[in-house]
């Protein structure tokens, strides 16, 4: 994407002058107060890398506990504990904001040559909600930590003795922290696009992202609404959900996942959008049928509020629901296929540089295509009676949100280091990660496939000594899975201690947010750029040896 | 070890002799089936599920290591680029990949979709068994009013559940009929199947239900004819006479045993061992002597006193134990010295 810059303005960029957002201002107040959408994304990335450790721990300590049937290290009820914390952290504050939040918040505004989001005070509040949403489920666990599994259905989650109110208060808060980010999102696509930049010239990035903050738009609410009826329930016992009192379970099924089938698309979407803007990149090449990428995330955004059903297959659901489900889950099945075998076709004749980023995406590739697969089985209603609620369906999940958002996310986190950060991060490091990421992945969840098909249902402390073998390598793998990201952020620490300094284009990425320096200054662009072209131009750059890094090609 | 964990252990000892086993299975990734016929509808689709995405999966992998061999670049510095006029974009290639994925979605959407219909629509002629789902065991009513925590069926009849919960969500799963369906309190739910294969089969609960969601386990026996099923139905008109051995069997089969141990460790609820004539304390309330009125009020109206340092977990038994079998509790828990 050709920016028009003179020469000289892109000579300092590329050096990039000391003063950058990170260094503008200084102080511990000057980053709680900051208005600024890069250090708002920073203090994201933290708060989801620290939620990232803390929901890695509760895994760990559910895998060790099933090194055996019946008590190995921890009660039944602590048990139970650790797998609704695992998963409540998981979703809420890792999966969700990871890369909208954290990469995107940074990201955005430079890929659309923006100076900063459309409501920043707007932006600054919904991170101090993610804060609240978090602290309120820290005090949750402080008090006696819930037990009813992330998804809190009723009535078990409105007779339970733990803390549900301040667990479902804290999910509801960060229900909003969302819903703002979404909104925040949608107009700034919207309003900010530089002169020149047409809908199919903007970089696939913030197309995924604006699909997915329709998303968080239109369905966080739901869940909002769902929340706060269970808490109403539990505090004042006026009945919704609970039959005991007149109300009826599996209404609140339907609601949960009326909003949480399409919160799967809030995690996935963005992360189709990181693989997009990586495989292009690394392969020197425009990324093939742009346009049917695109559109397809906004298909899928659209198809994903109409499946929720399909987790309601054995709750008594009449056969015509099940049935109208089950066809239009099937439909997601084309626009995800499209979108792999554009990817695949980008590096057909390409280019090809194999650097950690694109090496997550083959890690990516690979896991996502199964996690999409073993969607079929559970697409389909009779195969689904067998499977749903077993360890299959453990697996297909952690195979799309671990597998599939978790190492975007990754690979999304190595790609703008050098731009976050300004410093580059040791390839080695990075690769051996990429290499016990893939395969700690594939040793914990591939033999849960055949547990779940075996029977084993989920969420099981104890269970029939047959299991116990496939239950063992499973608990190996998510050890070397935790090693892999020890390692990730083993290099991510090094880098910034020893790092070399990162140049403005280390990659030869075509769009905008490559043309301002590494880490960009506070102001992002000193003028707006005007844009002639797509983001994939990398005829137009050259790599000079110098600087490590590319530059325009002077004509 | 804390006390829970101990009445956990002991309770899992308990079951051991019971514990259910999956037998042998002669093909490694679905269990063995109660009825070969019943169940194929849902192997051959998933198995065909597996081979084609194995396939795919592989197919995908190797072209994707090709990819990166082939065209991989030199250093960064010769400025790499592919030739020029390469493909960016194609419609008739979109479509050649959109188009076939979506015939065999359809064809498997199809396929899917027969069999759950048949799966969900129960013969007329079907035995009726009810089952209801409560923390943490199932407890299955036969047609002579006799309960048990263990279903018994003939082979070669088809069997029709209904199911329904006194407490929380639950899911009756039977891995060798690949059949599940919640048990929702305040409505009814069913489910249908024919076993063909005697023998025994675990029988689970599959929708998370709390402390003891895993030891929610129960036993799918299939009696190899109606004439050995009925012999075992009459059987069971005829309990024990000896009012503690009685009392000893409906301790494991109503499940109380889930939540009271023997052995004085306390559980989710108090153990029995040595409570008789004791003073018992409350949450609220005076305290009180555990003696038969005590027990019975225990037994049919839990909540009415909840016992110090316990929850209101108890579900009521009104209505499912006869005054006999209420007597045979209270013997065997007199007992328990
Ligand atoms: C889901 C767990 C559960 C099951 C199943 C259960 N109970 Fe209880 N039971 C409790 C709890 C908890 C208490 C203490 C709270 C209360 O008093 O209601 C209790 C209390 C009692 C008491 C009073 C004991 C005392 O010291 O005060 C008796 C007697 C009793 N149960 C008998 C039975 C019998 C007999 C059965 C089987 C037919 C049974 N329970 C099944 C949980 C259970
Ligand atoms: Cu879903
Ligand atoms: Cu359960």
């Amino acid at each position: 994407m050709a920016a028009s810059t003179t020469t000289a303005d892109a000579l300092t960029q590329q050096i990039g002058g000391d003063d950058n957002y990170l260094t503008h201002e200084r102080g511990i107040a000057s980053w709680l107060f900051t208005l600024d959408h890069k250090r708002i994304g920073v203090m994201y990335l933290v708060g989801v890398l620290v939620s990232f450790l803390l929901g890695g721990f509760f895994a760990l300590a559910v895998r060790t506990e099933l090194l055996t049937p019946g008590h190995t290290v921890m009660s039944a009820d602590t048990y139970n504990k650790m797998f609704t914390l695992h998963g409540a952290v998981m979703v809420f504050l890792v999966v969700i904001p990871g890369i909208p939040a954290a990469l995107g918040n940074i990201i955005l505004p430079l890929q659309l040559g923006a100076k900063d989001v459309a409501f920043p005070r707007l932006n600054l509040m919904s991170f101090y909600l993610y804060c609240i949403g978090a602290l309120f489920l820290i005090i949750s666990m402080g008090i006696s930590a819930v037990d009813t599994g992330w998804t809190f259905y009723t009535p078990y989650s409105t007779t339970t003795q733990t803390a549900v109110v301040p667990a479902t208060f804290g999910a509801f808060i960060l229900g909003f922290s969302s819903i703002f980010t979404g909104l925040n999102f949608i107009v700034t696509v919207h309003k900010l696009r530089p002169p020149g930049m047409t809908w199919f010239r903007m970089p696939l990035f913030p197309w995924a992202l604006y699909a997915t903050a329709v998303i968080q738009l239109l369905a966080t609410p739901v869940l909002g609404i769902t929340l706060l009826m269970l808490i109403v329930e539990r505090v004042v016992g006026i009945g919704i959900f609970d039959p005991a009192l007149g109300g009826d379970p599996v209404l609140f099924q339907h609601f949960f996942w009326f909003y949480s089938h399409p919160a799967v698309y809030i995690m996935i979407v963005p992360a189709f959008g990181v693989i997009s803007e990586i495989v292009p990149t690394f392969s020197r090449k425009r990324l093939f049928g742009a346009k049917f990428v695109a559109l397809s995330s906004v298909a899928i955004a659209l198809l994903s509020f109409l499946v929720w059903g399909h987790h309601l297959f054995t709750s008594g659901q009449s056969v015509l629901a099940s049935t109208i489900f089950s066809a239009i889950s099937f439909l997601i099945a084309i626009p995800t296929a499209i979108k792999i075998f554009n990817w695949l076709t980008t590096m057909y004749n390409s280019k090809i540089h194999l650097d950690t980023p694109l090496l997550y995406v083959f890690v990516f590739l690979w896991v996502f295509v199964i996690g999409g697969l073993t969607g079929m089985f559970l697409a389909m209603m009779s195969v689904d009676l067998h499977l749903h609620d077993t360890y299959f369906v453990v697996a297909h999940f952690h195979y799309v949100m671990m597998g599939g958002a978790v190492t975007a996310f990754v690979g999304g986190l190595y790609y703008w280091w050098p731009k976050i950060s300004g410093r580059m991060y040791d390839e080695k490091l990075g690769k051996i990660s990429a290499v016990l990421v893939f395969l700690g992945l594939n040793i914990t969840f591939l033999p849960q496939f055949l547990l779940g098909s075996r029977g084993m249902p989920r969420r099981y402390y104890n269970y029939l000594p047959e299991f116990q073998g496939l239950h063992q390598l499973s608990t190996l793998g998510s050890f070397i899975l935790g090693l892999g990201f020890v390692v990730v952020a083993v290099a991510l620490f090094k880098s910034l201690k020893s790092g070399a300094k990162a140049p403005a284009n280390p990659w030869g990425g075509g769009s905008l947010e490559w043309t301002c320096a590494s880490p960009p200054p506070y102001y992002n662009f000193k003028e707006a750029p005007v844009v002639d072209g797509d983001p994939f131009e990398y005829d137009k750059l050259t790599y000079d040896e110098k600087i490590g890094g590319y530059v325009p090609k002077s004509a | 070890m804390n006390a829970a964990v101990q009445h956990l252990l002991s309770s899992i000892s308990l079951l051991a002799p019971e514990q259910p086993k999956l037998p042998d299975s002669p093909w490694f990734m679905m269990p063995a089936s109660v009825s070969d016929a019943n169940v194929s509808n849902v192997d051959d689709a998933y198995n065909a599920l597996v081979y084609g995405s194995v396939v795919i999966t592989v197919v995908i992998a190797a072209v994707m290591v090709y990819f990166a061999k082939r065209y991989r670049a030199g250093a960064r510095s010769k400025n790499e680029l592919p030739p020029p006029g390469t493909l960016d974009h194609h419609t008739g290639l979109e479509l050649a990949w959109s188009v076939p994925p979506l015939l065999v979605v359809i064809v498997l959407f199809v396929w899917g979709f027969k069999s759950f219909v048949q799966m969900r629509t129960a013969p007329k002629d079907s035995y009726e068994v009810k089952v209801q789902g409560q923390k943490w065991n199932w407890i299955f009513t036969y047609p002579n009013g006799y309960n048990d925590n263990q279903l018994h069926v003939p082979a070669g009849r088809n069997v029709k559940l209904t199911i329904s919960s006194v407490d929380v969500v639950h899911s009756l799963f039977l891995p060798a009929a690949r059949l599940k369906m919640d048990a929702v309190p305040g409505r009814y739910t069913s489910l249908w199947f024919r076993a063909d294969n005697p023998g025994n089969y675990p029988i689970f609960c599959a929708e998370y239900c709390g402390t003891d969601h895993s030891n929610m386990v129960a036993e799918l026996v299939v009696h190899k004819d109606e004439e050995e099923f009925d012999s075992w139905l009459e059987a069971t008109n005829k309990p024990p006479d000896d009012p503690v051995e009685h009392g000893k069997l409906l301790y494991g089969k109503q499940g109380c045993q889930a939540c009271h141990s023997l052995t004085g460790a306390a559980g989710v609820g108090p153990s029995f061992k040595g409570i008789w004539d004791t003073l018992q304390e409350h949450e609220s309330g005076p305290a009180s002597k555990v003696d038969e009125n005590y027990v019975k009020q225990s037994i049919l109206e839990p909540q009415a006193h909840i016992a110090k340092g316990f929850g209101p977990s108890m579900p009521t038994y009104k209505g499912k134990l006869s005054d006999a079998q209420i007597d045979a509790l209270i013997a065997f828990i007199k007992a328990q010295k």
